[in-house]
């Protein structure tokens, strides 16, 4: 395996990769570039980014850059899965696909790994994970309240999301009144698409334990942690359960 | 189908009191608190419910005084077919020395897109387990965003510096 970590888009992503035949420093070389561009064009802080270009209305429709066009169209499907409780739209300074775009992001820079050849490779944007490989990846789901402790552990063969408002109170909003609301301490998405696994994500817990509906019947999956201590999982979440079958072993010895 | 997911291990006794769900009945916890003891006013509950206090009770009143007088093989309950407004739901239980080492829905039919959601909503699974990192041999972290400085503190730069220093 070789790791490398990057410090882009305002966290650190860890990249692990298992070359196999293929070139683990070209391909992780791609996957960094794609993550920096995301970075250039979707920055709110610089004034000559596209996404702030955007906000000013200064592009027209065609100028829009192809990245530009893709995230739109992604933070309209994530909006309307989530029934508008993750909303790009309804954020204080206008469009602000921030929360969608470190997930599409690396969607696609692991889909860059992919391309370079290597035989599995997971990359974790600031505990957001996008992998692949023959077989699933072990991540565990961090204790909101212990960062030293897993509440479980998932075995993940695309990507898995994990919201809270633990690490940088406040900060996720209600789209339908903009105000701070953080109806459960964590909410993890399982699925298909990091970034929408990240809209999902977020959007339990600004809508709290009910949302469970919204992702259930949907190939996606979440385990959620309730204010008063509760951890609740849809049926089809892929918990590691011999991992759990032996925490239960040796608690009981 | 993709309903008859087994939960295991950790997950038992969280099932039992998912079942015996003892939260504000809403229609959404109808679906399941129902058939196992709430209402009882629908077709066929009466083999379901039975299963579920049956082994609700087992993991309430303590899993050791069962042990003794339970043979060690396991055995597989299955609740009748039971049918509601919303659809239908078999419960599926596995047991071994009087524990529940297995949970599932060998059955789930909804009888419209709406009743999906609300079976669904009611069928998640409580969860009880909190596991030290260091044990699990995981590969990775997810939580919620950390910035570049807390990730320094974080249980993935620690697995990053393990495969770093590799």
């Amino acid at each position: 395996m070789i790791t490398h970590v990057e410090h882009v888009m305002g966290t650190a992503v860890s990249i692990t990769v298992d070359p196999g035949s293929g070139d683990a420093d070209a391909a992780i070389a791609d996957a960094c570039a794609v993550l920096h561009a995301a970075d250039v064009t979707f920055s709110t802080f610089k004034a000559g980014s596209a996404l702030s270009r955007h906000r000013r209305g200064e592009l027209r429709a065609e100028q829009l850059p192809a990245d530009m066009l893709e995230v739109l169209e992604l933070s309209a499907r994530a909006a309307r899965l989530t029934g508008g409780f993750f909303d790009p739209w309804a954020m204080p300074g206008g469009f602000d696909p921030t929360g969608l775009v470190k997930g599409w992001a690396a969607q696609r820079a692991v889909g860059c790994l992919r391309d370079g050849g290597v035989a599995a490779a997971m990359m974790n944007a600031g505990g957001d994970v996008a992998c692949f490989g023959p077989a699933p990846w072990r991540i565990g789901v961090r204790d909101p309240g212990d960062p030293e402790r897993l509440v479980c552990v998932a075995e993940v063969g695309e990507a898995i999301a994990t919201s809270g408002d633990y690490e940088r109170p406040g900060e996720l909003l209600d789209p339908h009144d903009r105000l701070p609301a953080a109806r459960l301490v964590q909410a993890t998405v399982v699925g298909g698409d990091l970034a929408l696994a990240d809209a999902y994500a977020t959007a339990l817990v600004v809508r709290g334990e009910r949302g469970l509906a919204m992702v259930d019947g949907t190939p996606y999956e979440a385990v959620i942690v309730t204010r008063d201590g509760r951890m609740l999982a849809t049926p089809g979440f892929p918990i590691a359960a011999r991992q759990l079958s032996s925490a239960c072993a040796t608690s009981s010895a | 189908m993709r309903r008859s997911t087994m939960v295991a291990g950790g997950a038992v006794l969280g099932i039992a009191g998912v079942i015996a769900l003892p939260r504000p009945s809403t229609p959404q916890q109808v679906a399941v608190a129902g058939n196992s003891a709430a209402t009882g006013s629908a077709n066929g509950t009466g083999s379901t419910a039975s299963a579920a206090e049956t082994t609700t009770g087992t993991a309430a009143s303590g899993a050791s005084t069962r042990a003794a007088s339970t043979k060690p093989a396991a055995r597989t309950v299955t609740g009748s077919l039971a049918t509601d407004q919303y659809g239908q739901l078999q419960v599926k239980l596995t047991i071994r020395n009087g524990r529940i080492t297995k949970v599932g829905f060998s059955t789930f039919v909804a009888n419209d897109g709406h009743s999906v959601q609300i079976d669904q909503f009611a069928a998640p699974v409580l969860i009880r387990e909190t596991i030290a990192a260091q044990s699990a041999h995981i590969q990775g972290v997810s939580g919620a965003t950390y910035t570049s400085g807390a990730y320094q503190q974080s249980l993935q730069a620690a697995i990053d510096k393990a495969g770093l220093n590799a």
